[in-house]
């Protein structure tokens, strides 16, 4: 029995595989002539399909990036090369000028008349001399050939590179009324089209530039390192179109647009839409589209809204001027900036135009200053060394000590504001006044460790991770001799933060002690408009400090604006707590000038960061107004 | 056990097919991608062979003896794959273990063959119909397992494996009918509770091409078909493939391997290609037809199921006659855990082969 099961078996395998024979012998020998004409004669073409690249919008909807359609024309590239070989040969004034005479002309036949003719034709309707054509079919031209040399030398044969059988922009930018004028002529222009090309568009101009970063082509070497799969599979998680899954290669194509700076960067993956393709079926010789067989179309990016509040960041624009520095504002409670100003500033607009000129500039405007100009906090870094020191119990609120102007330790002589000192202080008092004697003596007590420690739970000299990219670190040093740790104490010497952590730091007081981590994506949406995923965050975790202390620094915070350094600037009446600063740069006359704050200070609603670098002033005068007219507009 | 006295009859035929195949596959892998894929072919070649010449020293009849084992930590590590397992294309198929990826769908299929023939030469009488049903559960568990992850081809290699080895050890064309009834009325039940968008999409490009239009479900399909129609009788040359070199081709050197070999060889070298693979059926065949040995018998159908179940299927898919599913054609598609699969069955096939002289004989009978 089981040697005619055997055969059994054997024979259904035999058989099922003369059915495929059969099958494959149908396909290749009966119906192959039909699908190597498909392949021979007719090439199939794969045109890629633009898609738009994610808007931005601000916390209220207020458009900050959009990709705006212009339109281009492109011509075939044989037309293209037709022309640049009828240029070369010189016979093209001849031609056309023998054709507006009306005259039939001898010299070349026909053919290269109507091979030129298009150039002629585009000439008029795009109202520029026909020698811009030619040129631009040159250089072209000697694109292709050199990229066609140097692929046939590679692989040794002749071969037909894709760049031949597309399309390529001769113009770009036409404006409206000549695409409709292209449009009633298309007929007769085969080979010619006019084809929509996103373009990126800031209509705010170079109001938060920073913020939102400029879009560039991939660089040589971050081809190379670009992870095209990953993006892809964010994708298809979301979607769940397993089917794409084969095209993964040619989600990006190498000149796809890519986020460089700012959100742009941060959330590129989100913002690039997939781009989709056609699939067409041309003839060869004339390379008109005969068949459509398939198109994919292409998903347009993800919409990012961001916590800035274009109004807001106008305002602190406005307010810093063009005064060198930078302006946060911020919500305490749950880490939204508000607004993040940096000044000096770039028009994303014209970027490209300027972009010598700004990265010759010694001002370096490309630095997002608010995240990534690393200064020394100054006094302003006092309201962690109270901090520390009554969180240590090593002073308390009834602790003295007197100021006479100067504190000498070892050969050093530390110095006050004032030259013959405050006299007998608490802490309250020493905020208030800004006294540097004061804290020379809690850091005495307090000693290195336990101020870098404080330091690091303030989350200074680390990065906020804030959803910008390149954000800077800052370096709270290891304190190694007792003068150092007395330069710390006022944030002098080489402790270096960002704006932006002290803007964590400010919040943390403002709300009690509780962690924030800055950000700016407020939602992400698809191009439907569902949200797909919303940032919100809240408290969770708190720094160990005790309500009396906190109380205590609350207080002095608010007295140095009505009785303190900073009870000149008529801040008092907006409600504001905060801190001055002014920091000594190497040179002579040079300082940075701080204002740490929040507003109101009974209920905090914002609270915000102003620094101006390498000023004459002091954090007071030149900082405090700043903070007044930003607050009086925000309207507090 | 450990005697090499076997390799007298070692089956230099099936040795040279194989060779033959293997040698087709490194130069469409090659053709159908790049050097480098062609390049870790050959490293998984070379891992291959040293799985089979290490599986060809211990007997056959020994690791028959631990199926039951094997085939829980097989199914215990498909288990994990749904937990833990590593997501490519949309798929949970890979177990990481260190920098080692495992598939354990694919070892499923090698330790169902041993297991299932373990069961029915165990058994004394293959008389009613319950002493169907256990070989019937052990192959349903791990279908539902890799249908799961999903793998639909691979869980379905696993019926033809089980239907051969069944009607090789004798169970009654009646029972044999009956099960085929039951299976084919739950088709609606895995229409609507199992299979996913895209299979169905598939599915219904298979059986009605006109009415899909939409992206993807009927491009493979199509580019397949270009692919092989344009081979035409000679083919267009190794390496000159329209279809395959400018990447209309999706998957080329792998699922797909075998439209390129057609378009780029032309139907009468396919045709060998394809007598190649009736020539290695035919011969694990006639070993399995005269072992002497129950157990080797069965291993033999069943691994020569499992290979003829994936050639076909396979085929047929790239000529449009069979849904498109993911199944690699043995030792020609690109991948290491297909090749290193297919080359532990060999070593079985193999194995059987060259002891089935001594398999009554006591060890060292010829010491």
């Amino acid at each position: 029995m089981q040697k005619k099961r055997f055969k059994i078996f054997f024979g259904t395998i035999a058989v099922l595989f003369f059915v495929i024979l059969c099958k494959l012998f149908y396909i290749q020998m009966i119906e192959g002539g039909k699908f190597s004409g498909i392949s021979n004669n007719k090439r199939i073409r794969t045109v890629g399909i633009d898609t738009l690249r994610g808007t931005i919008y601000d916390r209220n909807g207020l458009v900050l990036a959009v990709d705006k359609h212009s339109f281009e024309l492109t011509v075939m590239y044989k037309k293209l090369f037709n022309a640049y070989s009828c240029f070369n040969q010189n016979i093209l004034p001849e031609v056309s000028e023998g054709r507006k005479q009306g005259k039939y002309h001898n010299l070349c036949s026909g053919c290269h008349i109507d091979k030129v003719m298009w150039v002629e034709k585009v000439a008029e309707l795009l109202d520029i001399p026909y020698t811009d054509i030619f040129d631009k079919a040159t250089k072209i031209v000697k694109k292709v050939e050199n990229i066609k040399q140097a692929v046939e030398r590679k692989n040794k044969r002749k071969i037909r590179i894709r760049e031949e059988t597309i399309p390529h922009s001769i113009a770009s930018h036409i404006p409206w009324e000549k695409v409709a004028k292209f449009e009633v002529e298309m007929l007769n222009l085969p080979g010619i089209q006019i084809e929509t090309n996103p373009v990126r568009w800031y209509p705010q101009g170079d109001m938060s530039s920073h913020v939102i970063g400029y879009v560039g082509k991939l660089g040589n070497g971050e081809i190379q390192n670009y992870n095209f799969k990953k993006r892809w599979f964010d994708n298809l998680k979301k979607s769940g179109e397993s089917e794409s899954e084969f095209f993964t290669q040619k989600a990006i194509s190498m000149d796809a647009l890519i986020g460089k700076s700012g959100i742009e960067k941060t959330y590129n993956s989100s913002l690039m839409g997939i781009p989709g393709e056609r699939f067409e079926e041309v003839t060869l010789d004339t390379m008109r589209v005969d068949k459509l067989i398939l198109e994919r179309p292409s998903i347009p990016g993800n919409n990012i809204f961001l916590t800035i509040d274009s109004r807001i960041q106008g305002i602190a624009e406005k307010a810093l001027g063009n005064k060198k520095g930078s302006v946060i504002v911020m919500d305490p409670w749950n880490g939204e900036v508000i607004a993040i100003a940096s000044f000096p500033r770039y028009n994303l607009n014209t970027l490209n135009a300027d972009y010598t000129a700004l990265s010759k500039n010694p001002l370096k405007p490309f630095l997002n200053r608010p995240i990534q100009s690393v200064l020394p906090p100054g006094s302003t870094f006092k309201i962690v060394t109270a901090i520390a020191a009554l969180e240590e119990n090593k002073i308390d609120e009834n602790t003295h000590f007197s100021c006479y102007g100067s504190l000498k330790v070892g050969n050093i002589r530390f110095r006050c504001l004032t030259k013959y000192g405050h006299g007998l202080l608490n802490v309250e008092e020493a905020m208030q006044y800004s006294c540097n004697v004061f804290f020379f003596e809690t850091a005495k007590i307090l000693g290195g460790k336990l101020l870098e420690k404080w330091a690091k739970n303030f989350g200074l000299g680390n990065t906020t991770d804030i959803d910008l990219a390149y954000e800077k670190k800052g370096n709270i040093p290891k304190s190694r001799s007792f003068s150092q740790t007395i330069n710390l104490s006022i944030g002098q010497g080489a402790m270096l933060v960002t704006p932006i952590q002290m803007a964590r730091m400010i919040a943390t007081i403002a709300n009690g002690g509780w962690h924030t981590k800055p950000h700016i994506l407020r939602k992400i949406s698809d191009y439907k408009g569902n949200t797909l995923a919303s940032n919100k965050y809240e408290l969770t975790e708190k720094i160990d400090i005790s309500e009396k202390n906190m109380n205590i620094i609350q207080h002095s915070l608010r007295k140095v604006v009505t009785s303190g350094t900073a009870r000149k600037v008529g801040l008092k009446e907006l409600h504001v707590a905060g801190k001055t600063g002014t920091t000594q740069t190497a040179r002579e006359n040079e300082n940075h000038a701080w204002f740490v704050g929040y507003a109101p200070f009974e209920k905090p609603k914002y609270c915000f960061v102003v620094v101006v670098e390498h000023t004459e002033g002091h954090g007071a005068e030149i900082a405090g107004p700043i903070v007044k007219k930003l607050l009086i507009q925000i309207g507090i | 056990m450990y005697s090499l006295v076997g390799l007298r009859n070692f089956d230099w035929l099936i040795f040279l097919v194989t060779c033959l195949l293997l040698t087709t596959g490194f130069l469409f892998v090659w053709s159908a991608s790049s050097e480098s894929f062609a390049f870790k072919q050959i490293i998984w070649i070379g891992v291959g062979v040293v799985v089979f010449s290490v599986l060809l020293i211990v007997d056959y009849y020994s690791i028959g003896k631990i199926s039951y084992i094997l085939y829980l930590i097989v199914l215990f590590c498909l288990c994990l794959v749904l937990l833990f397992g590593k997501t490519v294309y949309g798929a949970q198929r890979w177990l990481m273990v260190g920098p080692i990826s495992i598939q354990p769908s694919e070892m499923m299929k090698i330790v169902l063959v041993l297991v299932v023939s373990r069961y029915f030469v165990d058994k004394k009488s293959l008389e009613g119909f319950s002493g169907v049903f256990f070989p019937l559960a052990l192959t349903l568990l791990p279908m539902a397992l890799i249908m799961k992850q999903p793998d639909l081809g691979t869980s379905l290699i696993l019926l033809p494996v089980l239907f051969s080895i069944m009607f090789i050890a004798g169970v009654r064309t009646r029972y044999m009918i009956t099960i085929t009834v039951i299976a084919l009325s739950t088709i609606p039940l895995f229409w609507y509770f199992v299979l996913k968008g895209y299979q169905k999409a598939r599915i219904v490009s298979f059986l009605w091409p006109d009415t899909v239009n939409s992206w993807g479900a009927g491009y493979h399909r199509m580019q397949s078909l270009i692919a092989i129609g344009s081979g035409g009788s000679f083919g267009s040359g190794w390496g000159k493939g329209i279809q395959s070199q400018l990447n209309f081709l999706p998957q080329g050197h792998t699922d797909f391997i075998f439209s390129v070999i057609t378009e780029e060889w032309g139907f009468y070298r396919s045709c060998a290609l394809l007598c190649l693979y009736v020539l290695f059926l035919a011969c694990s065949i006639g070993i399995a037809v005269n072992t002497r040995d129950p157990y080797g018998r069965l291993i033999v159908t069943g691994f020569t199921a499992m290979f003829a179940a994936q050639i076909l299927i396979n085929i047929a898919m790239t000529i449009g006659l069979a849904p498109i599913t993911g199944l690699p054609l043995p030792f020609i598609s690109y991948g290491g855990s297909s090749l290193v699969t297919s080359f532990i069955a060999l070593s079985f096939i193999f194995n059987v082969r060259m002891r089935n002289k001594v398999a009554l004989a006591k060890d060292g009978f010829y010491e």
